[in-house]
């Protein structure tokens, strides 16, 4: 009887593993290889969230094992389960289940193989957790090409657990790492090899904490103790609450370091039984190290380097954003030419063409720019750069790693913010997330050209500049200079005890993986244009709707009035079309809109035009081209972006006077420069420091900066 | 290995901190003078006995080790807290 139950028991838990799909964790140190293997594996099938322009936190992918879905998630890179920054604590939450409450069903370890005596710390504790887990030495090419011999098989004996090389880079191994796997969810055997003996105390603590996590081993338990307190999931909070961690004979701090080395104790003696080295020295590294991290060449090169990735933004875009401009701009033709004139040709190409078209012309820079980025990070370059500039950094109350985020902000404050979760200090994180959109990101780009023309003539100075490239640059120096004045600030106001580190892993220079480099690219310029793309083409859908129509009587008396007062001057036919445009446009929804911020904003130099911009523009910054070509061309018959620079210079103000002067242009330009015009990066700081304290202080201190500088610079120039 | 020379109360004179090698200079580490960065050295894999050698310092000692054939940077403060036994200079 009881046998019975028992296989009816196991045949029900088999349906249901069967039915659900299991999920794998891709677990190692950083630079590992860990990311190179994940990209192999899933390709294109990876998953990015559904937010504005935002990864999740981890990346995952489906992929097929035997004739099994399978999830793959790449956890991000750690030393050890002792985290000290948000990244680590990603992966001690994912890997206790504390994060959606849901464990890896199994594990596949990435180790470096040429670096097997530090890579091989955090497997061990990785085993302890119980979950079922193989080991993929990756390397094995360079480790060969080194003299080195490693058995593995030996290893995988004294490891307990499966042992295999590959090299992610080249693929070596992959489909055997792929066989492996389908075993590793087939059999779902646990480790039992362990590394290290609890104390009395742990014991006790991991007894205590048993009822609220009664799935964990005892490590995993004596892991929720030492760092539940720094966590902020439910699951977390619910285990402080199960035990308090006050008591004075639970030395964390000791005990860890106690636990680590016994780890190392037992690991390295099991380690060096199968391997038998040959130390050779790797220089070429060192020697393009001797250049490129000299305190004098060093920050020159960078300098240079960042010149030439800004100038590559503007030389490369040019000609593929102006193809995608000219197909946008054909479209419309066409569908002008085969539509009837009326509210649905209108809106399929002043609302949503001028939309789409507003997105589309943004992926070629932003692209590029992820692209160079991407290379930097490949081939290690990012490292050296923090290290050269992590003191000064910090006088600004920043880490070396900030860096790589300001340098990011420069196509876009959002994954710029994200890429902050790797400094381990609080309030440097903090300080790099709120002055990270104050650099000049790419969506400002088209605004500035628009306007610099107004602000600057295109005159040569001292013989071989263009005042207006110049304008250019200073445009971007005073970003960064507002950038770090600001984090200067913010260090004097924001209190802080936890402690900052910097040391880092400076990884061996590669040629960089191309495969990486295309996903990066692939991936982060498809979260833009899905993500943050959707709001930017659902407000010129809005925008169009709302400029289109209002109050019916209002549109009404304003057209006629409109007409009367052409016929009174007597003007030809063509004048009476714009005439009537515009006076609908001043009486429609957004003319409404515009008239109402128009007060607040006339200090500035603005007009209501301006007004329904710039309300526009807190959703995207890039919706302001947009706008302001919505607003200018709906009046116009003839449609080309190419006008919008005349017609701009046409626009006047009720008493005659220019609305597009020097005064204005400069004040804009400031404006745009300072002011948070971005949901989506809000939306980003929000989650990133799970308040809405910190969108908010983003939002005042620097749309308050915009409009100071703004009202200084048209009260003083006009 | 069992117990950790952690806090080098009674520091001989032949302890020296890392941060005061002179470039191409080597040491191995005998102790740490701070818990905190003790155990982040220690996850990264540089433990007692482990061979340090300077390799330069960038602005404001930020330092640039090679520790055990890995490269390492390394802030003023950290490099402070690593005490190394000297040994002799390289050929």
């Amino acid at each position: 009887m009881f046998a019975a139950q028992k296989d009816s028991g196991a045949d029900v838990s088999l349906t249901e593993a069967a039915t659900t799909t299991l999920r794998i964790a891709l677990v190692g140190n950083p630079n590992c290889g860990k990311s190179t293997l994940f990209n192999r594996l899933t390709g294109l099938r990876q998953r990015t969230g559904n937010f504005p322009g935002v990864t999740v936190e981890r990346l995952s992918g489906f992929i097929n094992l035997g004739d099994r879905p399978v999830e793959l998630v790449d956890l991000p890179g750690t030393y050890s389960l002792h985290p000290t920054s948000l990244d680590e604590r990603v992966v001690l939450d994912a890997l206790l289940g504390l994060g959606d409450g849901r464990r890896p069903d199994a594990i596949v370890y990435v180790a470096d193989a040429t670096k097997l005596d530090k890579h091989l710390l955090l497997l061990t504790q990785v085993m302890d957790l119980g979950i079922p887990v193989l080991l993929a030495l990756n390397f094995a090419d360079e480790f060969a090409k080194r003299g080195e011999v490693l058995e593995t098989p030996r290893l995988s004996e004294e490891l307990g657990i499966r042992v295999l090389s590959i090299s992610a880079r080249t693929g070596e191994g992959q489909r055997w790492l792929e066989t492996e796997m389908a075993r590793l969810v087939k059999d779902l055997d646990t480790p039992t090899e362990h590394f290290f003996d609890p104390s009395e105390l742990e014991l006790e603590v991991a007894q205590l904490l048993e009822p609220s996590l009664p799935e964990l081993t005892v490590y995993g338990r004596i892991l929720a103790a030492h760092h539940a307190r720094s966590s902020t999931t439910p699951a977390a909070l619910r285990i402080t609450r199960a035990w308090a961690t006050d008591s004075p004979a639970f030395d964390s701090l000791r005990l860890q370091v106690r636990e680590t080395m016994q780890r190392y104790d037992r690991f390295l003696p099991a380690l060096s039984a199968a391997k038998r080295a040959a130390r050779t020295d790797v220089s070429y590294s060192d020697r393009i190290d001797d250049v490129v991290t000299h305190p004098v060449a060093g920050p020159l090169i960078f300098f240079a380097i960042l010149f030439l990735v800004f100038t590559a933004i503007f030389s490369w875009s040019a000609i593929p954003a102006d193809m995608i401009e000219g197909l946008f701009a054909g479209a419309g033709a066409w569908i002008r030419t085969v539509l009837p004139e009326g509210y649905l040709a209108d809106f399929l190409v002043d609302g949503l063409l001028a939309g789409l078209g507003g997105v589309a012309v943004f992926v070629p820079p932003i692209a590029i720019l992820f692209l160079l980025l991407s290379i930097l990070e490949e081939v290690g370059y990012m490292a050296r750069a923090v290290f050269l500039f992590d003191r000064l950094m910090q006088r600004f109350g920043l880490n070396g790693r900030s860096l790589v985020a300001l340098t990011s902000s420069g196509a876009c404050a959002i994954p710029a913010i994200m890429s902050t979760r790797t400094i381990a200090n609080p309030k440097e994180r903090l300080i790099t997330i709120l002055v990270s959109p104050l650099i000049s990101c790419s969506a400002r780009i088209p605004v500035y050209a628009i306007l610099i023309g107004f602000a600057v003539p295109a005159v040569t100075v001292w013989g071989i500049f263009n005042a207006q490239a110049l304008a250019f640059m200073g445009i971007y120096l005073i970003s960064i200079a507002a950038a770090l004045i600001s984090a200067l600030v913010f260090k004097y106001i924001l209190k802080s005890t936890e402690r900052s580190y910097l040391m880092m892993e400076l990884p061996t220079y590669r040629t960089p993986i191309w495969r990486n480099v295309f996903l990066t690219v692939w991936t982060k310029t498809k979260a833009f244009l899905f993500g943050a793309g959707k709001i930017i083409l659902g407000i010129s859908m809005v925008l169009w709707v709302l400029a289109t129509f209002g109050p019916s009587e209002q549109m009404a008396s304003a057209e006629q009035q409109a007409i009367e007062r052409v016929a009174a001057a007597d003007a030809p036919n063509l004048d009476l079309e714009d005439a009537v445009a515009e006076a609908r446009l001043e009486a429609s929804y957004a003319g409404h809109l515009g008239k109402l911020i128009e007060p607040a904003i006339k200090p500035l130099g603005y007009d209501w035009r301006i007004g329904i911009a710039l309300v526009t523009s807190f959703a995207a910054r890039e919706v302001f081209v947009g706008t302001i070509a919505t607003l200018y061309a709906i009046g116009s018959a003839d449609d080309n972006d190419a006008l919008i620079t005349e017609r701009l210079s046409e626009a006047r103000r009720s008493d005659g006077t220019k609305v597009y002067t020097m005064a204005t242009a400069v004040s804009l330009i400031l404006f745009y420069l300072f002011a948070m015009q971005c949901m989506s990066t809000l939306a980003v700081t929000w989650r990133e420091t799970g308040t809405w304290l910190w969108p908010a202080v983003q939002t005042i201190y620097m749309t308050g900066l915009a409009y100071g500088f703004a009202f200084l610079a048209y009260q003083t120039l006009s | 290995m069992n117990e950790v020379p952690l806090q080098s109360d009674s520091a001989v004179q032949s302890d020296i901190p890392a941060l005061k090698l002179a470039a191409r200079q080597r040491g191995v580490v005998c102790g740490f003078a701070d818990d905190c960065f003790a155990h982040k050295y220690l996850c990264m894999g540089v433990l007692p006995g482990s061979c340090v050698e300077m390799i330069r310092k960038a602005a404001g000692e930020t330092c640039y080790f090679k520790i055990d054939g890995r490269t390492l940077a390394v802030r003023k403060e950290e490099a402070a807290c690593l005490l190394l036994k000297r040994i002799a200079e390289r050929m």
